[in-house]
């Protein structure tokens, strides 16, 4: 699934650390998530939606594969 | 991420727990030399363990215990894969063990003893063979 968490984090001027530290998740976990190498579960893409103030459409797109 | 909290030491003071009753084993049936070299092996391992549970990496949070829901899902997976080769060589040994008439009941036990947690593992997490499906056929997923 494909996501736009480096992009809503770059637009923002975060570090992948300061978004793991609010996600409550690993610095690894995010560059994962970025990197599309790991689909997060809802309740985690939720709170990242949450997160930058965003849709869960907006920042998943589930009709493109990350790795296609 | 907090990387020196309380949940670093159970891993590695578990290790240390376990390995130490072998050395006490390795004490009353083997000797004191045995015992000794066991146990600073073990000093060893739960050092390395600690040292191990205070970097910043999958490997680090998984044996410090902070893992989040990726870092527990690599944990599922290396422990299962891990419990798979021990089942496999639980049984090569039985396998070796009857061909040459020998008695190692050890195979036994390990193969019982995973056998029963697989089944008691797929009563608790899979779903009940009985869930109402409407008439349809639609779940309503």
């Amino acid at each position: 699934m494909k996501n736009h968490l480096r992009d809503h984090r770059v637009l923002r001027g975060l570090s992948q650390v300061e978004v793991a530290t609010g996600l409550g998740v690993s610095r690894q976990t995010v560059i994962a998530i970025e990197s599309g190498r790991y689909s997060p579960s809802l309740p985690l893409a939720f709170r990242i939606s949450r997160f930058f103030g965003v849709s869960i459409e907006t920042m998943f797109d589930p009709e493109e594969e990350a790795y296609s | 991420m907090k990387m020196f909290g309380r949940k670093r030491l159970v891993r590695p003071l578990s290790v240390g727990i376990l390995g130490t009753m072998i050395a006490g084993a390795a004490a009353i049936g083997s000797s004191w030399v045995n015992a000794l070299a066991v146990e600073l092996f073990v000093v060893l391992l739960v050092l390395g363990l600690f040292a191990l549970a205070g970097t910043d990496s999958d490997v680090g949070a998984v044996i410090g215990r902070r893992e989040d829901e990726r870092q527990k899902l690599i944990e599922a997976r290396a422990l299962a894969l891990s419990m798979k080769v021990m089942y496999s060589a639980a049984i090569v040994c039985a396998v070796i063990a009857i061909a040459l008439k020998d008695n190692y009941w050890q195979a036994d036990v390990i193969g019982s003893c995973g056998g029963l947690a697989f089944l008691i593992g797929l009563r608790i997490f899979a779903l009940p063979g009985h869930v109402d499906i409407p008439p349809d056929g639609d779940s309503g997923v």
